[in-house]
């Protein structure tokens, strides 16, 4: 291995190929960036143009799209509380409470660091850990993702807000709609009134913008608020250096990419898990949990860690068995096919110097995107918001429409778009929190679906839930999960009549 | 003023609640003609929903709050207003495609709000929609919706 | 700004609309679309995208072909718009059998197979029946024996949902060898291969394009492949037939356009369908690859067609899959 990845080294740093990985990742920010265009898409036109040129050209590109990508999402959701990709949501907690009181350089400084950070360390497992990660990620049958899912929808306790009647009808109301298309054990459609568009179920992207980007947009409209945000707000240098304070984030950063290669690896996860579960892993740890979502920088670095360290994890399984972890991993081993190099153990045989020089180029595009990303996109990305409130709120809008439309080229989600924004506000001001509904929507699935598909397996019976160590673990974690924040609150009662 | 405060919070929050648990019975009625195990699940999560809009509502009428006093919007018209010109947007983009309503939201929506400096609207509304075809249509290939200035220029012509 | 704009929506506005006529003579003088009804990224995206390129080539002229992505239901969306498009030729797209043709025999579909004209197909990929490589199964024999003994017993899982084509085919097998089997769908390629190898499923149904390489490897093994003779890929690996059930199935991607579009159009389509596959450039790639190309012209495409829709309406007839 060390040998392939020496001999690799020249063919990644070759000026075309490093040109490469630089173009991917500007397109890569600008996909990232823009909601309804993913990286996914971004790869799949890439394809058939790279068709004919060196293989490592065309993975260098893929890999600086992805990696750029995935933090490109953080971007809008930071600056306009736009999520480019659900895996944005997170961010948006904290990051857009961040922008709200002025933070924005600051925030998106956190993420881009947080970023690279977890990008490169998933890398790194990528190239050193691929075969014991793979090994674990074979332990997962559907009782042990049912009980992954059910983790996830346990981290909604610590999503869920003040209102506890409240914060629990979001998460069953993203759970319901969850329930529309056709059910995937029986073939049912539930809910779909005969309209092929929600034989799918409801479009996620579409969805999350209405749910985030839109109630800005009418709150602005009430308040008419005619100024923009100062230029000395935008400034980053007068800001604080994540950089300098690594020791404060360095705990975050760890916790968060470690959970988001544990995710990665996992092909039948939901891919915005990670950031999910990294949020709740710092606040559940954190001194002053009561912060989080309230502007704290942690939970932006959690969050775009976690998200970032997804990205290289997913291409373990990708690369060494032809199961792909994420639906970029698996347009990306077409890319690879395309340039005839079939995915499987043989592949680390026979090309080995484009197997590790592609890995060489998921770390190098993770630490160009801290120039891409961090220095150049950031600063102009950022100047938008001094725009006065009235006049960027529709343009935001026309960035909405069309990228809402172009997810399935239909009109139909448009019309969705409106009609949740419109609930999605209502909701807001009566103080239901929305990041549950997100999770609810994305995990209610994977768990009843996996639930069914264990007990089909075994005839019905329920012990299969239990039947491996793995899915005990995870059943004890979900437990710990639910249980800690209960555990301080009722510490905190404890503590209270005492000092008073 | 009074015309313009609209429904107090305690309503909507009634309203809201009501509907919650129009939608949980409506779910419960629908699942009916499923098979039990495909119906099983969201009929759980309806009674669920029914019992959490039942406790909201339950609070509101039991603890009038100050806060449940207060309007619920904070300008009613204005919010109205933006529904208004969103839907006919949404609608304009079916009918016309997407180029013009957007010019027209991106410049009319500031306007009608008070902000009237076109000089710097107009501008951006037109950089931005160029930015727009540039990525998404030329670079990316991706359609907009059928637009009829495609039609008016193969007619010209 | 204005002249940027202006600029921006001219240059659209002409690559659309060129020329207003369709003359076959030149055609084409506008770009064509071709709708696929699967998202960005999935599997016949990847193709089409492909073999687009080179299919532009072919055509000459400056030709352009624009890859339109319509996913949902299962395909229907996009085949629905195929259907339904002007058939002047710059309306084409990707059809996969026997999916489409299990929408139209369940009667469920707003379009029938005659809606289409079939210009050819591109690729035939057989189905197989995989286990993991610590199963105690060494033939299909050995499977419809186990199950025989525990009727339900045994799961097999599929990447699709219920109505999909390897549930179908599942139906089918059940019915030949007289067994009770229980399908598992798992949705998605990638979770029913980690379940197969991680051994949390005792069989699953796949594409033998999909299994090649993990069944070199040893890592699964192909107790049966559903075509007609050995694959030339994997000439191990025995088929249903000779083992004495006569399951035939496989998966197809071709391309088709609304019917009533001009046969000399066709006959252009279909000619540079036929070039591209056989440039020198895709062949090695898709040689490497191992992709299993198998050209029709529009001629056999629609016998192909036909037959297909056949078989599945005789199916539906015995054991209806919804």
């Amino acid at each position: 291995m060390i040998d392939a990845l020496i001999h690799a080294l020249p063919h990644v740093f070759a000026p075309a190929n490093l040109l490469a990985v630089v173009i991917g990742s500007v397109a890569g920010l600008v996909v990232g960036a823009l909601p309804g265009l993913t990286v996914t898409t971004g790869i799949a036109i890439l394809i058939p143009i790279t068709f004919g040129l060196d293989p490592l050209f065309a993975l260098g590109m893929m890999a600086g799209m992805y990696n750029a990508g995935s933090y490109g999402g953080a971007i809008p959701a930071i600056l306009m509380r736009v999520p480019g990709t659900p895996a944005s949501v997170a961010t948006i907690l904290d990051g857009y409470e961040m922008t709200k009181r002025g933070e924005a350089a600051y925030a998106l400084q956190v993420a881009v660091v947080s970023g690279v950070i977890g990008s490169a360390l998933s890398a790194v497992a990528l190239i050193l850990f691929a075969p014991p990660l793979v090994k674990v990620s074979l332990l997962f049958g559907p009782a042990e993702y049912f009980w992954l899912a059910m983790l996830g929808l346990a981290t909604i306790s610590a999503l869920l807000g003040d209102d506890l009647v409240k914060g629990v009808t979001a998460s069953l109301i993203g759970l319901l709609i969850g329930t529309v298309g056709q059910d995937l054990t029986s073939g049912t459609e539930r809910f779909t009134f005969g309209s092929l568009e929600l034989m799918d179920g409801f479009s996620i992207v579409v969805l999350l913008t209405g749910l985030f980007a839109l109630p800005p947009v009418f709150q602005m409209a009430e308040e008419s608020i005619k100024e923009g945000m100062s230029a000395a707000a935008l400034k980053f240098r007068k800001q604080r250096s994540v950089l300098r304070e690594w020791r404060y984030f360095l705990p975050v950063w760890l916790r968060s990419s470690a959970i988001g290669v544990f995710i990665g690896i996992m092909p039948g996860a939901a891919g915005s898990m990670s950031s999910f579960l990294a949020y709740n892993d710092a606040k559940r740890v954190a001194r002053s949990p009561e912060t989080f979502g309230q502007g704290n920088p942690e939970g932006v670095a959690a969050s775009e860690a976690g998200n970032g360290a997804d990205n290289a994890a997913a291409l373990i399984p990708a690369l060494s068995l032809g199961i792909p972890g994420s639906g970029v991993a698996a347009v990306i081993l077409g890319g690879l096919l395309v340039h005839g190099l079939r995915p499987g153990p043989q592949l680390f045989r026979d090309h080995p110097d484009v197997v590790y020089g592609f890995m060489l180029q998921m770390l190098l595009s993770a630490f160009l995107l801290l120039v891409v990303g961090g220095l150049a996109a950031t600063r102009i990305f950022g100047q938008v918001l001094r725009l006065p409130r009235v006049v960027l709120a529709p343009l935001i809008i026309l960035f909405v429409a069309i990228g809402v439309y172009a997810v399935n080229n239909a009109m139909f989600d448009l019309y969705i778009l409106v009609g949740v924004g419109l609930v999605a506000y209502v909701m807001e001001k009566l103080g239901y929190p929305q990041a549950p509904v997100v999770l609810g929507l994305i995990l209610g699935p994977m768990a009843e679906s996996q639930l069914r598909l264990s007990l089909t397996i075994s005839q019905g019976n329920p012990a299969v839930l239990v039947s491996s160590w793995v899915s005990i673990i995870i059943a004890l974690l979900t437990a710990l999960v639910l249980v800690t924040p209960l555990y301080r609150a009722w510490r905190e009662r404890q503590r209270k009549p005492a000092a008073a | 003023m009074a015309v313009t405060t609209g429904p107090s919070r305690r309503i909507v929050e009634i309203v809201f609640a009501a509907a919650l648990i129009a939608v949980a019975g409506a779910v419960f009625v629908l699942s009916a003609d499923y098979p039990a195990e495909s119906a099983a699940f969201p009929r759980v999560l309806a009674a669920l929903l029914a019992l959490c809009g039942l406790i909201v509502t339950v609070r509101q009428l039991r603890h009038g709050t100050e806060a449940g006093g207060q309007p619920f919007f904070a300008h009613l018209p204005r919010f109205l207003l933006a529904v208004v010109i969103l839907v006919a947007y949404v609608a304009a983009i079916g009918v016309a495609g997407y180029l013009l309503p957007s010019f027209a939201l991106a410049v009319g929506l500031p306007f009608v709000l008070g902000y009237r400096r076109l000089a710097l609207t107009v501008p951006l509304a037109l950089g931005t929609l160029a930015a727009i075809v540039l990525i998404f249509n030329v670079v990316l290939e991706r359609p907009l919706p059928p637009d009829v200035l495609m039609h008016l220029w193969e007619t010209v012509r | 700004m204005k002249r940027v704009f202006r600029a921006g929506v001219m240059g659209v506005v002409a690559a659309v609309a060129l020329s207003g006529s369709a003359l076959a003579a030149d055609y084409p003088t506008k770009p064509i679309e071709m709708i696929v009804a699967f998202a960005p990224g999935g599997g016949t995206d990847v193709a089409a995208r492909s073999i687009a390129s080179f299919m532009e080539k072919h055509l000459g002229g400056g030709a352009r072909i624009a890859v339109i992505n319509k996913p949902g239901a299962g395909g229907e969306i996009g085949w629905t718009a195929v259907a339904q498009a002007k058939p002047d030729g710059y309306t084409i797209g990707f059809i996969n059998v026997p999916a489409i043709n299990a929408l139209v025999v369940e009667g469920k579909a707003k379009f029938k197979m005659d809606d289409f004209q079939p210009i050819a197909n591109l690729v035939y990929d057989p189905g197989v029946l995989v286990v993991g490589k610590n199963s105690p199964y060494q033939s299909v024999k050995d499977l419809v024996e186990a199950a025989k003994a525990k009727p339900g017993s045994i799961a097999i899982g599929t990447s699709g949902a219920v109505g999909s084509s390897e549930h179908i085919t599942i139906l089918n097998f059940e019915r030949l060898a007289d067994v009770k089997l229980t399908h598992a769908p798992f949705g998605g390629t990638a979770p029913v291969r980690q379940a197969v190898l991680g051994g949390h499923i005792p069989a699953a149904t796949m594409n033998l394009s999909e299994a090649l390489q993990l069944s070199r490897e040893g890592e699964i093994r192909v107790i049966g492949v559903m075509s007609e003779g050995r694959s030339d890929y994997l000439k191990d690996a025995p088929t249903f037939r000779e083992q004495g059930y006569d399951v035939v199935a496989g998966s197809s991607r071709g391309i088709a356009a609304p019917k009533g579009i001009p046969a000399d159009i066709v006959a252009k389509l279909e000619a540079a369908v036929d070039k591209a596959l056989n440039d020198p450039e895709y062949l090695e790639a898709a040689k490497k690859a191992e992709i299993p190309l198998h050209y029709l012209a529009s001629g056999d495409y629609k016998a192909f067609l036909e037959k297909s829709t056949a078989d599945l309406e005789a199916t539906w007839k015995v054991s209806p899959w919804r």
